[in-house]
């Protein structure tokens, strides 16, 4: 690497930063630092809209705080060459930098939103085909489905105030529905579910270890299966083709 | 001709589909990501031819090349089969930080190799020639030892690679750095150029900014005849990335180059 190339470079990052004009740059003086200024500008107008991006109702429950904090991280952080993904560890940014535990929570649920985006969908299962395979039957989610346990009690961190939210409860499910992404509380007798079969995909056993009513089974997989939440188990081809392609950012 | 389209419209460039001939697509926003926003390539991309056209090869810069960027963007490219991939003749990133922006280097032989040897490897790499776009520039080095496009030339002939010729960048960077953007163009040759692109920009502070907020200036238009006459027609692409019209608005301004390149209008 040319090393007087390099030490360009830095030379320009540097004036850049500090909007200081620079004897190796042209033109000179003044005009210098007016187009320095505005370039610097637009790196912070773009660093600052990717963040509000990603993180409207935590820049909001922040009020006059978020523009320090939003600099601050830009200044510190490693961030990525990707624009789209410059939010990635601002959560853990701001519980370094002691700011309350519900905000820090609001931020990582809207992280989470943006990760669930990025994630993909496969193959919905519907009921019909739950039914058919009866007691063998299967289940996954979608790859899109996060699961996030949160620090503070939930509801203060749902987009909805009348979203129902249980006392007490700690976890999140951000998804892709349609074309945006949402977070939502599961119920007891869903969440329970749900980490049964994340242990293990088969249905029966599943049911066997929560027991859950008869009823609220049937309520939570057709909740499922509207939402599309569930999907076949992946085969080990499916998986292997997965590997071998691009990798979800998260 | 095209139109420069965010992510984020995509889902509703197909439900009300603009007569553009091709839609150019940021890179960066489907690398790394199978999710939304890939998926709504996939259905534009049975659609409409595309051009994947990126802002973070960092190919003029002096830290090592980035693999899992490159990795991932031919797996896209063998996803997508856009008909052009491009990126800018600048850098963004140096000692690891990036600067979400395109910055200039110094056009000197030594650049001119190390870029050359770049361009080289991220073409192996992608098993495909690129297009090099020349970006808008606000400072020059004192220690250039060439002009903007007699470096250009010289680096499309050493690598083979094509030219994303932008007019308007050529405007800015004339009128900010006081030279004959008519005599640089000159030292292009028609062979090298993949595409053109056109843009609006203002003046800021004294100096022309390259904004893409608004309609091609008309002294950029008699600049892209002259393009044309010397290079040729070829696919060219409206950018506009801030305060974006509507749609409709938008595939209206683009039919408008159109005759510019020969071509009968269309209505949008």
């Amino acid at each position: 690497v040319p090393r007087e190339l390099r030490a360009a470079l830095r030379r320009l990052a540097e004036s850049l930063e500090s909007a200081e004009p620079s004897a190796a740059l042209r033109p000179a003086g003044q005009r210098q630092r007016a187009r320095l200024q505005v370039q610097a500008h637009g790196f912070e107008a773009r660093t600052r809209s990717a963040l509000e991006g990603a993180f409207p109702r935590a820049r909001a429950r922040l009020g006059d705080a978020w523009l320090g904090l939003g600099t601050s991280f830009v200044r510190t952080a490693k961030l990525p060459g990707n624009l789209g993904l410059i939010g990635r560890g601002f959560a853990e940014f701001l519980e370094h930098e002691g700011v309350a535990t519900e905000a820090v929570d609001l931020a990582r649920v809207e992280w989470s939103m943006v990760a669930s985006s990025l994630l993909p969908r496969r193959a919905p299962l519907d009921l019909e085909s739950l039914a058919r395979a009866g007691t063998r039957a299967r289940l996954a989610f979608q790859p899109h489905l996060l699961v996030l346990q949160t620090r503070v009690d939930v509801a203060p961190l749902l987009e909805d105030p009348r979203a129902p939210a249980a006392r007490g409860c700690r976890e999140i499910w951000t998804y892709r529905q349609g074309e945006r992404c949402c977070a939502r509380v599961p119920a007891e007798p869903e969440r329970r579910l749900h980490e049964a079969l994340r242990k293990d995909a088969r249905l029966a056993a599943a049911v066997t270890e929560v027991d859950p009513p008869e009823d609220a089974l049937s309520l939570v997989l057709a909740r499922w299966a509207a939402e599309e939440l569930m999907c076949a188990v992946p085969t080990r081809s499916s998986k292997a083709r997965r590997a071998s392609g691009s990798h979800p950012a998260r | 001709v095209g139109i420069g389209v965010k992510e984020w419209n995509l889902a509703a460039l197909l439900e009300a589909p603009p007569a553009v001939d091709y839609l150019e697509v940021i890179t960066e926003h489907f690398l790394h990501t199978q999710g939304l926003a890939r998926e709504r390539l996939r259905d534009v991309r049975r659609a409409w031819p595309v051009h994947l056209h990126g802002l973070a090869m960092n190919i003029a810069s002096t830290d090592p090349l980035d693999r899992g960027y490159l990795r991932a963007l031919g797996a896209l490219v063998r996803e997508v089969e856009p008909f052009l991939v491009s990126d800018h003749l600048s850098w963004a990133a140096v000692d690891g930080r990036p600067t979400y922006d395109l910055l200039p280097f110094p056009f000197t032989a030594r650049a001119l190799r190390h870029v050359a040897e770049r361009i080289d490897a991220i073409q192996s790499a992608l098993k495909r020639a690129i297009a090099i776009e020349n970006p808008s520039t606000y400072v020059r080095f004192a220690e250039d030892e060439m002009e903007e496009t007699e470096f250009l030339a010289a680096l499309l002939r050493r690598t083979g690679a094509q030219l994303l010729f932008d007019v308007n960048n050529l405007f800015v960077n004339a009128a900010n750095h006081g030279f004959d953007a008519c005599a640089a163009l000159g030292r292009l040759s028609p062979a090298s150029v993949a595409a053109y692109h056109l843009a609006g920009h203002r003046r800021v502070r004294g100096f022309l900014l390259d904004t893409h907020d608004g309609p091609v200036a008309p002294e950029v238009y008699a600049l892209f005849d002259r393009a044309v006459e010397h290079l040729g027609a070829r696919p060219t692409t409206l950018e506009w990335d801030a305060r974006i019209p509507p749609l409709g608005e938008l595939v209206a301004k683009a039919q408008q180059i159109r005759p510019h390149l020969g071509e009968v209008a269309r209505a949008a």
